[in-house]
């Protein structure tokens, strides 16, 4: 039986595959299953890599991109959104002139961080790497970075903007108002937007939230979740429109769009950590009613 | 001069120069454990069969070990230092009529599965030096792979690639 230049021994292979720079290996991901399955294998013991998460953190006067993306080991079928390899990776960072990456490990799942300048560059990185989602999670939240993530809710289909949360001892930082940049945002291309305000020196009041409400009217083919902190003295019993709600002292309020079934929850902010589910009293048809199963609690710390 | 008989798969007989065999690690285990050093055996009547080398190939083989008698064996993998190998001029041209052919990649095998590490190493580095600066058709066409992607698959590659292009 001849051989053929795909079926040589592994040792072989990991020889011609190290050779290689990175052009080839992407012109070796074009010649066949087995031989892209080796362009991918060579840098990682995993025949391919999934992005699926893309995390933008800044931290005072630090920065960082995190990719974070899933190995697929050659059986697995699990968790596809969008895929590269490591090949694709290395290449798309040479071509950007960023050489300060590395990847990581952490639960399998993979890490994949670069540190670059300015925002430019991570927004040219993003155009390129397209993931699905971005988790952006910020102290400072000047009107430059307030611009950036409107840019990037343009690019993906998913975002998670959350700020004003700051360490103990802290001065205030600036932070966008939560109407003014949903008011924005809303408008972008993304459809799933998470907005979580923690700036607990903000006083929101009813009317804001009444505000925000007709925003998310608005834009009913939106995916929107909103949490901000509530500052209040008393309890409260509130109409809004046809929502009923009530809160306790100092809870996070958090609004949720689906379709157009609303979800309202609170939060306690102290401790212990709890929270109750509330109301909100839209009357929804009977049959719409299993649409408030949708409704999410993403802290397992909290007790309903 | 000791000689040792290799016996390829179709019965060709090759005696070949004690010194030259330290090169090949898999030879070398089977001289130990057939005790051929040993001063009492008699090394020209205990031939070393080898099932998986065709004559033709191992001929090359040892072609290529007599050229490098003398050179250091290789120990271990020593990959960082494998990036910058460059194929020496003379086995540039050794490899060159073979090359786009079952005979290089046979000679590759045969390497392999001798445990010929330097061998190896250069037989791979001018299989990937055929690969450099060609585009992913040409290489198909060139080493006689056939396509078996989709239009669907092709079309998904491209996608994956293309932003790092």
């Amino acid at each position: 039986m001849p051989i053929d230049i795909l079926n040589l021994p592994i040792n072989a292979n990991k020889f011609i595959y190290q050779f290689l720079d990175n052009s080839s290996l992407l012109q070796l991901r074009k010649v066949s299953k087995s031989a892209k399955e080796l362009a991918d294998f060579s840098h990682q013991r995993f025949s391919n890599t999934l992005v699926s998460l893309l995390e933008f953190s800044k931290e005072q006067n630090k920065t960082r991109v995190a990719f974070r993306y899933l190995f697929r080991r050659p059986s697995a079928s699990n968790y596809w959104d969008y895929y590269a390899s490591k090949t694709c990776f290395k290449c798309a960072m040479l071509n950007l002139n960023i050489s300060v990456y590395w990847f990581s490990e952490y639960r399998k799942i993979n890490t994949f961080v670069i540190n670059c300048s300015n925002n430019a560059a991570y927004l040219q990185v993003i155009k390129q790497v397209k993931p699905q989602k971005i988790n952006f999670a910020t102290q400072v939240f000047p009107k430059d970075t307030t611009e950036f993530v409107l840019e990037l809710a343009n690019q993906v289909q998913s975002i998670s903007v959350c700020y004003g949360y700051r360490f103990f001892g802290d001065t205030i930082r600036p932070s966008p108002n939560i109407i003014a940049f949903t008011q924005e945002i809303v408008v972008r291309k993304c459809e799933n937007i998470e907005i979580v305000d923690i700036c607990s020196s903000r006083n929101h009041t009813v009317a804001d939230t009444e505000t925000l409400i007709k925003i998310l009217h608005q834009y009913p083919e939106k995916m929107l979740s909103l949490s901000y902190y509530e500052d209040r003295s008393e309890p409260t019993d509130d109409q809004i429109g046809s929502y009923k709600l009530s809160s306790d002292v100092r809870r996070w309020l958090t609004i949720k769009h689906f379709g157009m079934t609303f979800f309202i929850m609170i939060r306690r902010r102290s401790f212990p950590y709890c929270t109750s589910m509330l109301h909100l009293n839209r009357s929804i048809p009977k049959s719409d009613s299993t649409k408030c199963s949708a409704i999410d609690i993403d802290d397992a710390r909290l007790n309903i | 001069m000791v000689l040792i008989t290799l016996v390829s798969s179709d019965e060709q007989n090759f005696p070949v120069e004690r010194e030259l065999l330290k090169q090949s690690g898999t030879i070398e285990t089977l001289i130990v454990n057939m005790n051929l050093d040993d001063e009492d055996t008699d090394a020209a009547a205990m031939p070393i069969p080898l099932p998986n080398v065709k004559g033709d190939v191992l001929e090359k083989v040892i072609q290529w070990m007599e050229h490098h008698k003398g050179d250091p064996v290789k120990e271990g993998d020593n990959e960082d230092n494998n990036a910058e190998i460059v194929v020496p001029q003379w086995d540039d041209d050794f490899f060159k009529p073979a090359m786009y052919g079952s005979k290089h990649l046979e000679l590759t095998v045969a390497a392999s599965y001798l445990d010929i590490k330097n061998l190896l190493t250069l037989s791979c580095k001018a299989i990937s030096n055929t690969f450099k600066g060609k585009t992913g058709p040409q290489i198909r066409e060139e080493w006689g792979v056939p396509n078996e992607f989709t239009p669907e698959e092709e079309e998904a590659i491209r996608k994956e690639n293309e932003w790092s292009e």
